[in-house]
């Protein structure tokens, strides 16, 4: 059943649109993630459900009540600011305790809860710092335990794991899934890390200029990107373009020219040019094993990534490549030249033709 | 012994030490002597009222034949004029003083949430005191006030010091607003708060420095305040500043070195006070942490 329903939510400034019909349903207890680049719309559309950026068209509802109009402090929507925006001059447990003492709650019920929040998060022994004297890490914890605090409908992440260093970053990832998992709260969270979003979401929904591009589970967005920004920038992928022929069903794909009946998605363009795409780990040097397709292609340079190393191609037809590959610690053994790469037909895709 | 090989021989670099040592105490000299000749300049002024605030003549001079307590009597006689005085700026500082830091909080508070060109062209108005020569500043104001009936009132010279020391109180305000993350005001609304809850509960509260530099600040200028005084007041205002200039201009009467004495006084005791109390929170302050 869906809980958030974003419908047709539109924002403009002056003649930029920074949202463009957006429409997005998020379940009860979902995880989803926007992702994007800066200046995709995501934290626009954050902010819009948040209720600090007022939509110049378009409904949000929360169960089946229209919250467009409604003011921040009526919403009960957790928050997490990129830079926490603790309150300096409260205490780590009086942090925690401002929603409460808002709400009215009474002594002994404020005591309990920001004990069970300090529990949750780990920060039993920090209540009576001041958020300057936490690190970023701790400080992160006390943003997100006072926005759980008061037992918000829904959590709203504005890229709150984007100033920690990167260790820091995989651990807080899991304690967001932790959170997640053990509060049952719906969490709509902003990144620009596409690693962040594949570890930790239901579902993504991919921006692209003020456009909703894709949403879909992580893995469905990895492997059928819907378009090649998403193939690219999200993916990671290999993008290269092809020639087909809709008379021959046959193609000319990075050098070779085939006849590849099953990779026929309706991929019929006026002027035959299709955008594929392969994944770096995909692409494999050596000769083909039968069943897979052999690529003559050119060995660039070889850069060293520390789980392995990238190979830059570059293909008969003068598009470049990208092959990843694990290697020991002697390094892989290959020289800049030309080089025997092999992939399977199944590691191939294509991008649906644009709709227009 | 090998060392021998690595002595000195000559005479010629003994003296260039010399000369060297001789600039190293020059280096160090010339600056201490041109600090406390600095600090000379700064304070002698300063403490030469106190000799002559005890002086057994009724003009201002030193103390001839003896020390006189006559002057600082006199202060304290009511139909002298010096208490009613004192008490006078005092109550028109500490209500200026109150009313400039309320109104340049409400201000920089609001300019700061809603940044803008208006808030700017505003803020440039505000500190235009600080620009203008006050003279230039005390003959409008005589022109204007004259209009208004507001000449020689406790009112009148009440606005007055609250415009002259807004540039202030706004800086000092100000300046404590910029190191607040205006992030926190979207945090407390996002956890419930509503404005006045978010202005004293958030907003205030982070302020606590830049208030007190504010007070402080704009009770220092309304405590100061001559130039416009002497335009707008004649008979019923007559603040501290305005009876030692009438009392110079008229008898030189020591009484202004007895009163600067006070001040001195109360100054002092006001910095060791703070200096104490300072001192005693950081110590508290370091042994908490270990």
């Amino acid at each position: 059943m869906t809980f958030l329903t974003i419908d047709g939510l539109e924002k403009s400034y002056g003649k930029v649109r920074a949202l463009e019909r957006i429409s997005l349903g998020v379940a009860e207890g979902e995880f989803v993630t926007l992702l994007g680049p800066s200046g995709s719309g995501k934290t626009t559309l954050l902010m819009s459900v948040a209720g600090f950026t007022e939509p110049t068209a378009g409904r949000i509802l929360l169960g089946d009540q229209d919250i467009t109009r409604l003011d921040p402090e009526d919403r009960d929507f957790g928050f997490v600011f990129q830079g926490y925006a603790l309150f300096p001059h409260l205490s780590v447990a009086d942090n925690i305790a401002f929603p409460l003492r808002v709400r009215k709650w009474p002594r002994a019920r404020i005591q309990a809860r920001v004990e069970e929040m300090l529990a949750l998060v780990g920060l039993e022994a920090m209540a009576r710092r001041k958020p300057a004297q936490l690190s970023g890490g701790q400080q992160q914890r006390v943003a997100l335990a006072r926005a759980l605090s008061f037992g918000p409908r829904m959590m709203l992440l504005d890229e709150p794991l984007s100033a920690l260093d990167r260790s820091l970053r995989d651990s807080m990832q899991q304690e967001l899934k932790r959170l997640h998992r053990e509060t049952g709260v719906t969490f709509l969270y902003v990144t620009h890390d596409q690693e962040e979003a594949y570890a930790m979401s239901d579902r993504i929904a991919v921006f692209h200029r003020g456009r909703l591009v894709q949403s879909g589970p992580p893995r469905e967005i990895y492997a059928r990107p819907a378009n090649s920004f998403v193939a690219g920038f999200i993916g990671g992928n290999n993008l290269f373009t092809a020639r087909h022929d809709p008379h021959s069903g046959e193609i000319d794909l990075l050098g070779r020219r085939l006849r590849l009946g099953h990779l026929d998605p309706g991929l019929h363009c006026a002027d035959g040019k299709v955008t594929g795409w392969i994944r770096p780990e995909a692409l494999r040097p050596g000769p083909a094993a039968p069943g897979e397709l052999e690529l003559a292609l050119t060995l660039e340079d070889i850069s060293f990534a520390g789980t392995g190393d990238r190979l830059f191609l570059r293909s008969p037809d003068g598009q470049p490549l990208i092959a990843s590959q694990t290697s020991g610690p002697t390094g892989p053994a290959f020289r800049p030249g030309p080089i025997t790469c092999a992939v399977h037909p199944d590691d191939i895709g294509f991008l649906p033709a644009r709709q227009t | 012994m090998s060392d021998t090989s690595l002595a000195l021989p000559a005479e010629a670099p003994a003296r260039a030490n010399r000369r060297a040592g001789l600039m190293r105490s020059l280096e160090t000299w010339v600056p201490r002597v041109l600090t406390w000749v600095l600090l000379g300049f700064l304070f002698v002024p300063m403490l030469v009222v106190i000799p002559v605030a005890f002086t057994d003549r009724s003009y201002l001079s030193m103390p001839v034949d003896g020390l006189s307590m006559q002057h600082f009597r006199a202060l304290a006689d009511p139909s002298k004029g010096w208490i009613g005085s004192i008490l006078t700026s005092a109550v028109i500082g500490v209500v200026s003083a109150l009313s400039c830091t309320a109104l340049a909080a409400a201000f920089s508070i609001g300019a700061w949430l809603h940044a803008g060109r208006w808030p700017s062209l505003m803020r440039v108005i505000l500190l235009s005191p600080l620009i203008v020569p006050p003279i230039i500043y005390a003959v409008g104001m005589v022109r204007l006030w004259s209009a208004l009936s507001l000449l020689d009132t406790w009112f009148g010279n009440i606005i007055i010091h609250v415009i002259l020391a807004m540039p202030l109180a706004v800086l000092a305000i100000s300046g404590a607003l910029g190191n607040l993350d205006p992030a926190v005001v979207r945090a407390a609304r996002s956890l419930g708060a509503r404005p006045p809850m978010i202005v004293t509960g958030v907003i205030l509260p982070n302020l606590r420095a830049g208030l007190a530099a504010s007070l402080l600040l704009s009770f220092i200028v309304s405590w100061d305040e001559i130039t416009v005084t002497l335009f707008v007041t004649s008979r019923n205002i007559v603040t501290l500043p305005r009876r030692i200039w009438t009392s110079i201009n008229d008898n030189v009467d020591p009484a202004i070195a007895a009163i600067a004495s006070l001040m001195l006084l109360i100054t002092v005791l006001g910095l060791l006070a703070r200096l104490l109390i300072w001192d005693r929170r950081g110590a508290e302050k370091t042994n908490h942490n270990n």
